[in-house]
């Protein structure tokens, strides 16, 4: 790669960066007003805005760069599986949780478990929360550092902390504001550099089917299912279920200005996901072609050369840019539910009930920086392959979450034992499966979700059911009186 | 946990759950999904792909499809109830 590319896309990254601290001084005052303010952005986001950031949020390192790394590795249809099932998150999250849950009026995921089960359950979420979110980072900055190592010419460990501290900046100044409309610009980006490097490899091999043909005679097994159908399934699942149970997908909807806006807001996100995947396709099919993916040390970086290969060096700036956006976009949501579930969550419900509105952010945004801190390190010392670590955080909050929220919101009978027990029997149990490596890649959630929905159900059937207040405010989520029920 | 919402809309009974637009067009989403793992067509190779990749892939106009019905299926029910 020529000095003048890496000068150019330094520069570029440099100015986007900047740009996006300006975007969070901007927001600080009105952020640090209260807590609504920090972590909501005072409930008053609306459709477009909500639903390019929702689908920024969604789109991760993993949705691009390990996308493409694993269709090139693993087959096409590797990537056609987390197409799939990246596109119905959308759907799927819309038709049992979005407008219910915006319903609540809450703020976090584990205020959610504190109103509808109680305390106890929004501790241990609480908690789940925090852990989660920490390790979810970890891809991110491993993809900065690849990327930061690969094009600007930095070391791994150099553009790991630069552009992790360069995120945290305005995530921790402008709160769920600055988060929601550096994402609008980052999505926006995204789909756009996405779109032109998929449009110059159309062009260049003369369609799609042209550019298989080419890709095949390089490697005749790209188009093969090549791993077991549960390591599909699994990342089917895991994906599925990732707009339920992440709380950083999930913190989205209650910035909406109502039900209708969250509703119409994943709509939006499901037209722009499923672009990424259109493009990534292309994108992996040119990297096949290419015939390097044996001479790589991860697979991921195939995304890479395909941009250095396709794409002047200005306009590959711009999409190295945009990778820069997948990851910040995801991470920023990351430490906004960590810094909610640090200071909000945990300091405020069990530490101090009557600490002011203005100590509660000002420590969640402390946390933000010690958290991005933690991040660092576990991604200094364990850099891994980005999609199996994606699954497995995936995968993780499913068997802890999944059924705990979605059975609060659609069956009355669930009560607060019933829910300690699925959170806490399919965290274990997916702990356990990972730990013993008993299946295929990233299938543990197959195993460990239903036992997670088996133990909810058996223990709020044998224990008493959820006082009556509570069991006419699940049928409120889903009547179509206007939202804001509040805790 | 107490509402701001008007009295009289709280007293709403809550739909049957098989009613409720969103259950319907989940059981159209988890069908199309379990058709997709049931069968699981590894050959033929239509374009040089498995078959069930092209599946997989057909299904991302659907989930936008299901997506924007539901979005309008629930804004007409709100509005015949307003």
């Amino acid at each position: 790669m020529a000095e003048n590319i890496r000068l150019t896309e330094s520069l570029i990254v440099a100015v986007y960066l900047l740009a996006m601290i300006g975007i969070g001084i901007y927001f600080s005052k009105r952020a640090q007003r209260s807590e609504d303010q920090y972590w909501t952005a005072g409930r008053n986001i609306n459709s477009f805005v909500g639903g390019v950031a929702l689908f920024a949020a969604l789109a991760s390192a993993s949705s691009l760069m390990g996308a493409v790394g694993g269709g090139v590795s693993l087959g096409l249809p590797f990537l056609m599986t987390y197409g799939f099932a990246a596109t119905a998150i959308l759907p799927f999250v819309v038709f049992l949780v979005s407008g219910q849950i915006r319903r609540t009026g809450v703020r976090t995921l584990p205020e959610y478990f504190k109103i509808r089960y109680n305390k106890a359950v929004a501790g241990v979420a609480a908690v789940i929360v925090v852990i989660a979110m920490t390790f979810y980072m970890v891809p991110q900055l491993t993809a900065s550092g690849l990327i930061g190592g690969y094009v600007l010419g930095w070391e791994f460990n150099t553009a790991v902390i630069v552009l992790g501290i360069g995120f945290t900046l305005y995530a921790a100044l402008g709160g769920m504001w600055a988060i929601t409309y550096t994402d609008l610009i980052q999505g926006l980006v995204m789909v756009t550099g996405l779109a032109i490097v998929a449009t110059v490899i159309w062009v260049q091999h003369d369609g799609a089917f042209n550019l298989i043909e080419e890709a095949l005679a390089v490697d005749p097994e790209l188009g093969d299912i090549s791993q077991h159908w549960m390591t599909y399934f699994g990342i089917f699942l895991a994906f599925l279920w990732f707009g339920v149970i992440s709380p950083s997908a999930v913190m989205r909807n209650f910035a909406s200005k109502s039900a209708k806006v969250a509703r119409r807001s994943a709509f939006v996100a499901a037209i722009l996901y499923a672009s990424v995947f259109v493009f990534g396709f292309m994108m992996a099919a040119a990297g096949a072609r290419m015939g390097i993916i044996g001479d790589l040390d991860n697979a991921d970086m195939v995304f890479l050369h395909v941009i250095e290969a396709y794409l002047p060096p200005l306009v590959a700036g711009i999409l190295l840019a945009a990778l820069i956006s997948a990851i910040m976009s995801s991470a920023d949501a990351m430490l906004l539910a960590i810094s909610a579930g640090v200071s909000q969550d945990i300091y405020k419900e069990f530490i101090n009930p009557e600490a002011r509105e203005k100590t509660v952010v000002r420590l969640g945004l402390v946390v933000m920086f010690v958290a991005v801190g933690v991040g660092i390190v576990i991604t200094l010392a364990e850099p891994g392959l980005i999609a199996v670590m994606v699954g497995w955080v995936g995968g993780a909050l499913l068997s802890a979450f999944g059924f705990p929220i979605v059975l609060g919101i659609w069956w009355k009978r669930a009560n607060a034992a019933g829910a300690m027990a699925g959170m806490l029997g399919g965290g274990i149990t997916f702990v356990i499966l990972v730990s013993g490596e008993y299946f295929a890649l990233v299938a543990e959630p197959i195993i460990a979700a239903p036992v997670s929905l088996v133990l909810m159900i058996t223990v709020s059937l044998l224990t008493a059911p959820p006082p009556q207040h509570i069991q006419d405010q699940v049928d409120l989520m889903h009547t179509d009186v206007p939202d804001r029920v509040e805790a | 946990m107490s509402s701001t919402a008007e009295p009289a809309e709280h007293t709403a009974r809550r739909r049957p759950i098989w009613t409720e637009p969103g259950i319907i067009l989940l059981t159209v989403l988890l069908v199309m999904s379990a058709v997709i793992f049931t069968w699981w067509p590894k050959e033929p190779h239509p374009g040089g792909i498995a078959l069930v990749g092209w599946l997989m892939f057909a299904t991302m106009p659907v989930s936008i499809a299901l997506t924007g019905i539901y979005v309008i299926w629930m804004e007409r029910r709100e509005k015949a109830r307003a």
